[in-house]
């Protein structure tokens, strides 16, 4: 599949799409072509800390409408422009990155609730509002998406969807593809797919499932639907201190048996509990942390505190209190803001976010942990998402290296050597956060050869020129699993 | 003007490398809260785009291009990204040193030059005489006697726009039985400078803070009050930063901070709670914190607690108030350099405030109230009543016996 051709007539097509949108709805300026070279992929951030301008667009636009969006796109199919969906830009694995230019579409601009449905309780949204926006607007009419991952700040409900994000409460609300009922998406030569916003169907396979989780490689998400809950009653909070990982995470395992669902279910690794503790108390060698945050009804929140005090306490577990998970609740973005420790030169970091069943989780960790340590970093892990089957762990690697070229060569030897245990362990790649150029190469690992080979079908029928985000969840024909440095400079 | 290409300023802007290298690599963590970002929904115009552009500025990757310009100055310096940001980083004042670099090489935008050129030629940001400063206020300077130790620094906008605000001012002092004197005639108040330091202009700034504090010095005064929050900052914070200092015994206080300390005295003077001629009900208000009063000033309290004296007043808050307050638009000099952006942001926080039938929206700025007050006017989206703290008080305290 041959990525759509990069030497178009900019100016010729600024002027359209001038007259379309409107001169301030669209952007050929330097500093604004650089601002849109980034997401929070930390290697991309890592050459932006040392200046390297790369992977630009060549142009951005802001639509306000589906009709603009439809009109830029077949424009782009016509002419072979790469188009580059844009919501939040918060995603951390470089998807929208202009490898090969394009314009931008940024829909930061379709901001706007459509339509709060209380009898359904649903709300219909366009996708450039930011989760922080759309949480406030139901806060304040009391209800919650319950979608609230870490980047409700930096990200937007059409990233959420692309990206097939999840929330730090996903255990009781679920993750955003159980959320979204409907989705209205710009096909990639311009057509217009709706699908129903409904609570279930059986007419054949669920179409919107295509799209959630596609990172604008199959089209532009322009509405969503979504299921929403009444904001909690209570909240309530709760830490648990086991001897090691094993009886914490069977303690996960037999809450998941009572039939509960706490909101949040988060088990710290001995290296993460470490920092976890640091204001509280210091934890024996190998003791883990569980954090429980319970979100209901009065009476439901009592029956099920007092059902997991139990479990933790008979697996084991000192009761700290509600203080650590109280603390992390009220400080859970502090990690997420830029800070020398790892910014600083020479440094690197990022985070491995895999999934297994409850079979293969607790191998997984130690042999992604033996991998990735080999190289001399220092991890910590958590468990931040916990289902009846299985869960995820978020594992951090900070590290240093002498150079920038030895940064990144360390960087991509960490992630190859972490998500090939991770895969060898019978694991998901990724979790949360997505495919992106980061995890690219590794999609026909993932999906084994005929399953990539089906979503590359896919996507040669509704992309035939492969104008939409090229290179991405690895369509494409770019065999490198990096961007070079300074590429599309 | 500005001497080009000095080295002293650029030296300033390095002193900040840190933080505007850190910003410029964030995950967006304040673009939620940048009112022009919120309007012009752009990642360039953002703190984080913002911090990006003087990142490669300083890198030397990026000249001071018109697009990297606009988007330096496409900001209220409203602050609220600081509010926002758990390490607290100081972003505005970055954005305000690198302006000083975009006046001093030359590339300034129209909007701001017409604020320089005002306030060297005419001592005030709006051009007008400047020996009419203080003519709208011929009618309670009468009794004003010269050598008060109190002195209220009345402020262009109020001088010029607003002089209702002053004559609230005096009549809420008088009630009160307190003396003070204006620093008109030959003690000769002028621009206080702090559109100038937000705009970059800081030499022609430093120029007005030597003549407003040689006027202090020359009234005697103990006291500087004054009912602007631009002023205050600049005559509290901004003057001793530019190495210009007050004399030590002299205090600045706003207004609400006098105020307040005079609780006691002024709620027995509250003759009733406010009502509408219309209905003879009472009324709702909800109260705006101005930027520079609450962010950099850390007053959030105070003119709340003036409000609440009066009795029955009915006290509404914004869904986003004290240090998480959205900016009226008139910040950063926006209005003069992107007027349509500055009236959006205004246009959203009128539109946001509670219970806009027949209430008042009260701040305790005189640059608030005109913003708003214009805006309003031009949209004609909600009949609030717009009215400084000081005509609020006026309205409701009778004469001392
Ligand atoms: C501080 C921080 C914390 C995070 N915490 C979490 C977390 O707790 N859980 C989690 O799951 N993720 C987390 N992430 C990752 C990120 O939030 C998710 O990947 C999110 O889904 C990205 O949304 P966005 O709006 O930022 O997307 P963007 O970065 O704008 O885009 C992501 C991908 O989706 C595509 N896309 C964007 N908009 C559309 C559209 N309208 N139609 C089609 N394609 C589109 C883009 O082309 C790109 O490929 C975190 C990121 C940050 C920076
Ligand atoms: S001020 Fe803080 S939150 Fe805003 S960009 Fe800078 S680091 Fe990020």
């Amino acid at each position: 599949m041959s990525a759509a051709s990069t030497a178009f007539n900019v100016n010729r097509v600024k002027r359209q799409l001038e007259v379309w949108l409107g001169k301030e709805n669209v952007s050929d300026a330097e500093v604004d072509k650089i601002n849109y070279s980034r997401d929070a992929w930390p290697l991309r951030l890592l050459r932006l800390g040392r200046l390297i301008i790369e992977a630009k667009p060549d142009l951005i636009v802001w639509p306000q409408t589906v009709e603009q969006i439809q009109r830029i796109v077949k424009l782009a199919n016509q002419e072979s422009i790469p188009i580059i969906p844009v919501s939040g830009a918060g995603g951390v694995a470089g998807g929208i990155l202009a490898t090969t230019g394009g314009i931008i579409v940024d829909v930061k601009k379709m901001n706007r609730v459509l339509f709060l449905d209380e009898e359904s309780f649903t709300v219909t949204v366009e996708p450039g509002i930011l989760g922080y926006e759309l949480e406030e607007y139901l806060e304040a009419r009391g209800y919650t998406t319950g979608h609230l991952p870490s980047s409700i700040y930096s990200s937007a409900l059409g990233g959420f969807a692309a990206a097939r994000s999840a929330g730090v409460l996903s255990s009781k609300y679920g993750k955003i593809e159980d959320m979204i009922t409907g989705l209205e998406v710009v096909l990639p030569t311009g057509e217009l797919l709706r699908t129903k916003a409904v609570p279930r169907s059986s007419m054949g396979p669920d179409l919107k499932q295509l799209f959630i989780g596609s990172e604008g490689t199959y089209g532009i998400i322009t509405e969503l639907t979504l299921r929403i809950a009444p904001s909690p009653e209570e909240t309530q909070f709760a830490s648990f201190l086991f001897p090691d990982l094993h009886s914490g995470m069977n303690a996960v395992k037999q809450v998941f048996r009572q039939d509960l669902k706490p909101a949040l279910i988060r088990l710290y690794d001995e290296n993460e509990t470490r920092f976890v503790l640091s204001r509280f108390k210091p934890p024996s060698d190998g003791a883990c942390v569980l954090n429980f945050i319970y979100r209901a009804t009065k009476d439901f929140v009592r029956l099920e505190k007092r059902t997991v005090t139990k479990i933790c306490l008979e697996g084991g577990a000192e009761d700290l209190g509600p203080g650590p998970s109280k603390h992390w609740w009220n400080n859970r973005f502090d990690l997420y803001y830029p800070s020398s420790m790892n910014m600083g030169p020479g440094m690197l970091y990022d985070v491995l976010d895999v999934a297994s069943s409850y079979a293969n989780l607790e191998k997984m960790y130690w042999e992604m942990r033996k991998a990735i340590e080999a190289f001399g970093v220092g991890t910590m892990s958590h468990f931040s998402h916990f289902y009846p089957d299985g869960g995820n762990i978020y594992v951090i690697f900070v590290g240093h290296a002498n150079s920038p070229e030895e940064v990144e060569t360390k960087y991509q030897q960490i992630w190859d050597a972490g998500l090939e245990a991770a895969h060898r362990a019978g694991g998901t790649l990724s979790h949360q956060h997505g495919v992106g150029l980061l995890k690219a190469p590794w999609m026909p690992i993932e999906h084994g050869e005929t399953g990539f080979a089906l979503l590359q079908a896919i996507k040669q029928y509704l992309d035939p020129n492969n104008i939409m985000n090229p290179g991405k969840l690895g369509f494409g024909n770019e065999t490198s699993k990096f961007p070079k440095e300074g590429a599309s400079q | 003007m500005t001497p080009p290409n000095s080295t002293a300023l650029s030296n300033t802007l390095d002193d900040f490398a840190k933080i505007s290298r850190l910003c410029s690599l964030c995950s967006r963590m304040c673009r939620h809260s940048c009112p022009t970002h919120l309007v012009t929904r752009s990642d360039a115009c953002s703190p984080v785009g913002r911090a990006l552009i003087i990142e490669l500025y300083r890198g030397g990757k990026s000249a001071l291009t018109e697009a990297a310009v606009d988007r330096l100055y496409q900001c209220n310096l409203c602050g609220a990204c600081k509010a926002w940001c758990m390490p607290r980083h100081e972003l505005p004042r970055i954005i305000e040193l690198s302006r000083e670099r975009v006046v001093a090489e030359h590339r300034a935008p129209a909007g701001t030059l017409e604020l320089d050129k005002n306030t060297s030629e005419f001592f005030n940001v709006y051009g007008e005489p400047h020996d009419e400063r203080f003519a709208q206020l011929q009618s309670i300077l009468k009794n004003q006697t010269s050598t008060a130790e109190i002195a209220y620094f009345v402020g262009c906008t109020t001088a010029y726009r607003h002089p209702e605000i002053a004559s609230a001012t005096h009549t809420v002092l008088a009630r009160l039985g307190i003396d003070f004197t204006f620093l008109n005639g030959e003690k000769n108040e002028v621009c206080c400078g702090s559109p100038l330091i937000r705009a970059g202009f800081i030499e022609s700034a430093k120029s007005l803070a030597e003549q407003n504090v040689k006027a202090i010095k020359e009234s005697g005064a103990k006291t500087i009050l004054t009912t602007c929050p631009g002023c205050a900052r600049a005559l509290k914070l901004d003057y001793p930063q530019l190495g210009i200092h007050l004399p030590k015994k002299v205090k600045v206080l706003h207004m609400v901070e006098f105020l307040v300390k005079q609780s006691e005295q002024l709620a027995p003077l509250i003759k009733s709670p406010l009502q509408t001629k219309q209905t003879g009900s009472i009324l709702t208000m909800t109260y705006h914190d101005p930027c520079h009063l609450g962010r950099e000033l850390g007053i959030y309290e105070p003119p709340r607690q003036l409000l609440k004296l009066i009795p029955g007043a009915d006290l509404m808050e914004f869904p986003h108030n004290r240090e998480y307050a959205d900016c009226c638009g008139g910040g950063g000099a926006l209005p003069k350099t992107f007027p349509a952006l500055a009236e959006e942001i205004t246009r959203t926080r009128l539109a946001d405030t509670p219970s806009a039938s027949n209430s008042y929206l009260v701040s305790a700025c005189p640059n608030c109230k005109l913003h708003f007050t214009e805006t309003q006017n031009q949209v004609k989206e909600t009949d609030l009543k717009i009215l400084d703290l000081m005509e609020i008080l006026a309205q409701v305290l009778k004469e001392r016996r």
